[in-house]
C-alpha cells in the first residue's frame, strides 16, 4: 500500500503543535504548512555569496547567527565552521611554525598543521618526557641517512617527517591506492593539546596512572586560547598516473612500523606523498564532545548512485568490472610489498547539497584567491557535531550527522548501522587512558608507554 | 484539505506512550523514528485506517481545545470505543507496541486457543530497534548499543526523567 500521508521535515515541540493546531482550528481549520512560514535566516551560500574571508585564525566556535535555528541551518553554521578551521590550518606556516606573516593560503607549501607535534613523537619509549614545543623527535634509526624529509628545505614545516601508520580504525584494513601503494596515516595535535598531554603527565603510563582522574581538555570558561585540537592526516605514494600539482604534497620518511602488522620488517623510504584525507577535530567551549570536521581530495572516489564521471580516481578503477567495492585487502598485510591489488572504493553516504554548495564557494574563493592552488582540490565530506551537548542520558550529545566517514580513514566501515558504522563521536566516546579511565575523545593516550 | 498528519501522529503517539513530545519529536532531530513509524502504521493498517484514527484524534484534540497536556485524556477515550472501531482501538495498541520495541506486532486470534491467539513482531530497522522506548524505562540502553562512557556500569544511572525527556 503507498504510503499516503504528507509530513513535514521538521518536528514541532509539543507547546508549538498545540499552538499551531490552535491557530488552524480558529481560523481556516488547516494546520499552517511550512510553506506558509517566514523564511528562516539562510547562510550566504545558500543563495548569495560572499562567504566569510580567507583567514589565518582557527575560530575558537561555532557561530550560529540564526534565532532559531533548525537542524540543517545548524549543519550549515557547522560546516562553515568547519571549512574555516581547514583554511586556517592549511596556512602557509612561518619560522615558527605559526601563519606567517604576510602570507596567503594557495601555495603548496608547509602548513600551520603541519608543525604541530605527532603522536609519535608525544608517546615516547618508557614513557620518557617529550622535547618541549618546536623541538623535533630523531626518525626511527631505519630512517637514518635518508635525507632530510623537508619538501621546503627553507621552511621549519618537517611533518609529516615519519608516516608510521598503515593501519585504519579497529583494524579493518590498510587502504591500497591505484598504484599499489598502502596509504599512510598521520596524526598530529596543536600546542593547547600538546601542553595539557605534558603538563599533566599524560604522555606516560605511569604519568596517567598519577593523575588518576578521567582527561579533559577543556579550556577554562572564557580562556582566549583556541583549545585542543587533533588532526589525522591519510597520505598517498605519488607516482605513476598521479598529478602532483593537484595535491598537497610532503616529502616524508615512509616508515613500516613492523609492530603494526605481524612478521613485517621495519623499513623506510624518502618519498613524495600527496595529502588525500584530513579529519580535524577540535574542542571547543561549546562542544565538549568536540567538532569533527572531515575533508577529502576531489579525486579520491566516486559516490554509490552518482555518475562516475573523472577520468582519474585516486582509489577507484573505472575499468575494473571484477572488482568488489568496499572490500580490505586479503591478510597478510605487508606494507613493504612492492604492489598490493589496489581497494575499489565508492562513498556509502553522499554530500549534502548544502555542503556541496559550500565546497563550490571555497574552491571558487580559493581559486581566485591563487590560481591553481591545490587547496582548491579538497572537499568537506561533513561536520558531525552535538545536537544536545548537555544530554544526560547520552555523552556524546545526539551527534548530527549519525554517522561521517572519510573513505581514506574509515573506508570499510561506511554505512549507516548503528554501533559498526563510522561515527566520529560514538567512536571515540569509547576512548580511555591506559587507567582505563575515559580520555575525553581521544585514543592517542592509550599509546603511552 | 491541509492536514499536517505529523503533527497529530505525533501528538497522539504522546498519549499513547506516555513520553514527552521532546521524546518523541526532538527539535534537532538526527534520527527522525517518527517518518519511519507514521509510515510503518500506515502502511501495515488496512488502506485508509491510519487516516481515520488520525482524523478522529485531530477532532477530539481541535474539540478539546488544542490543549497540551490533553493527548492521554484523548487517547483514553478513543481506546475506550468513542468513535472508534474494535480495529482501529487494536491498531493503536500496535502504535504503543511499535513506539516501545521499535517493532510491528501482527496479532493473530485464535479464540481456540488458551491464549485467545499469538502476536509476532517485527522490527523494522537497526534505528527502530536502538530507539525502542522501552529501553528507557528501564533507565538502560539496547543490547549491543550504547552510548555510555567505558565504565558506565559501576555508576547508578540517570534519574527516570532524563530517560523521559531526553532521546536516546
Amino acid at each position: 500500500m503507498p504510503h499516503i500521508f504528507r509530513t513535514y521535515p521538521r518536528a514541532l515541540p509539543l507547546a508549538a503543535a498545540a499552538l499551531a493546531l490552535a491557530l488552524g482550528a480558529c481560523s481556516d481549520g488547516q494546520v499552517r504548512s511550512e510553506a506558509g512560514a517566514p523564511p528562516r535566516p539562510q547562510q550566504k551560500w545558500n543563495n548569495a555569496p560572499p562567504p566569510p574571508p580567507l583567514s589565518s585564525t582557527i575560530p575558537q566556535d561555532v557561530s550560529v547567527p540564526q534565532s532559531n535555528p533548525d537542524l540543517q541551518a545548524l549543519q550549515d553554521d557547522f560546516d562553515l565552521f568547519s571549512w574555516q578551521s581547514f583554511i586556517a590550518v592549511n596556512w602557509p606556516a612561518g619560522p615558527d611554525g605559526n601563519p606567517k606573516p604576510g602570507a596567503t593560503i594557495g601555495p603548496d607549501v608547509p602548513t600551520v598543521w603541519e608543525n604541530w607535534k605527532e603522536s609519535r613523537e608525544i608517546f615516547l619509549p618508557g614513557g620518557a618526557t617529550p622535547p618541549p614545543w618546536g623541538q623535533d623527535t630523531p626518525p626511527p634509526a631505519v630512517c637514518k641517512g635518508l635525507g632530510d624529509a623537508t619538501l621546503h628545505l627553507t621552511q621549519v614545516g618537517k611533518t609529516p617527517n615519519v608516516l608510521d601508520e598503515s593501519g585504519e580504525p579497529f583494524e579493518t584494513g590498510p587502504l591500497i591506492d591505484q598504484n599499489g601503494q598502502y596509504v599512510r596515516f598521520a596524526i598530529l595535535t596543536n600546542q593547547d593539546m600538546f601542553d595539557n598531554i605534558v603538563s599533566n603527565g599524560l604522555y606516560s603510563a605511569a604519568g596517567q596512572k598519577k593523575f588518576g582522574k578521567p582527561a579533559n581538555f577543556a579550556l577554562p570558561p572564557n580562556s582566549k586560547q583556541v583549545g585542543a585540537i587533533m588532526v589525522k592526516s591519510a597520505w598517498k605514494v605519488l607516482g605513476a598516473n598521479d598529478v602532483a600539482a593537484r595535491f598537497h604534497t610532503a616529502k616524508a620518511l615512509v616508515y613500516t612500523n613492523p609492530g603494526e602488522h605481524e612478521g613485517v620488517q621495519a623499513a623506510c623510504k624518502l618519498q613524495t606523498v600527496g595529502l588525500v584525507g584530513l579529519h580535524i577535530a577540535h574542542k571547543t567551549q561549546g562542544e565538549p564532545q568536540w567538532v569533527w570536521s572531515s575533508f577529502e581530495h576531489v579525486d579520491n572516489v566516486p559516490t554509490q548512485g552518482e555518475p562516475i564521471d573523472k577520468a582519474h580516481y585516486n582509489f577507484y578503477n573505472k575499468a575494473c568490472t571484477t572488482c568488489q567495492v568496499n572490500q580490505p585487502p586479503p591478510r597478510p598485510w605487508n606494507p613493504n610489498n612492492a604492489y598490493t591489488q589496489p581497494t575499489q572504493v565508492m562513498r556509502e553516504i553522499a554530500l549534502t547539497d548544502s555542503t556541496k554548495r559550500l565546497n563550490a564557494t571555497y574552491q571558487a574563493l580559493l581559486s581566485k584567491n591563487y590560481p591553481g592552488t591545490v587547496w582548491a582540490n579538497y572537499e568537506l565530506i561533513s561536520t558531525q557535531w552535538p545536537t544536545n551537548a548537555k544530554n544526560p542520558i547520552d555523552p556524546t550529545g545526539n551527534p548530527a550527522p549519525a554517522f561521517l566517514a572519510n573513505t581514506t580513514l574509515e573506508t570499510y566501515i561506511q554505512g549507516r548501522v548503528p554501533r559498526a558504522s563510522s561515527s566520529c563521536m560514538d567512536c571515540h566516546n569509547n576512548a580511555t587512558m591506559t587507567t582505563g579511565l575515559t580520555s575525553d575523545f581521544t585514543y592517542l593516550l592509550q599509546r603511552a608507554q | 484539505m491541509v492536514f499536517d498528519y505529523m503533527d497529530y501522529f505525533v501528538s497522539m503517539s504522546v498519549g499513547l506512550t506516555g513520553f514527552s513530545s521532546d521524546a518523541i519529536a526532538p527539535q534537532l532531530d538526527t534520527i527522525d523514528i517518527k517518518s519511519a513509524y507514521l509510515a510503518a502504521f500506515d502502511e501495515n493498517l488496512p488502506t485508509g485506517m491510519a487516516e481515520q484514527i488520525l482524523e478522529r484524534y485531530k477532532t477530539l484534540f481541535v474539540a478539546g481545545g488544542s490543549k497540551p497536556g490533553s493527548e492521554e485524556q484523548i487517547v483514553g477515550q478513543m481506546l475506550g470505543g468513542s468513535g472508534t472501531s474494535a480495529a482501529q482501538i487494536l491498531a493503536m495498541r500496535q502504535l504503543i507496541f511499535l513506539w516501545y520495541a521499535g517493532a510491528w506486532p501482527t496479532v493473530q486470534s485464535d479464540g481456540n486457543s488458551s491464549t485467545g491467539g499469538q502476536t509476532f513482531s517485527t522490527v523494522l530497522s537497526a534505528d527502530s530497534y536502538t530507539q525502542g522506548l522501552v529501553w528507557r524505562v528501564m533507565q538502560s540502553h539496547p543490547m549491543g548499543s550504547t552510548t555510555y562512557n567505558y565504565g558506565y556500569w559501576a555508576s547508578n544511572p540517570p534519574p527516570l526523567s532524563a530517560y523521559l525527556e531526553n532521546p536516546v
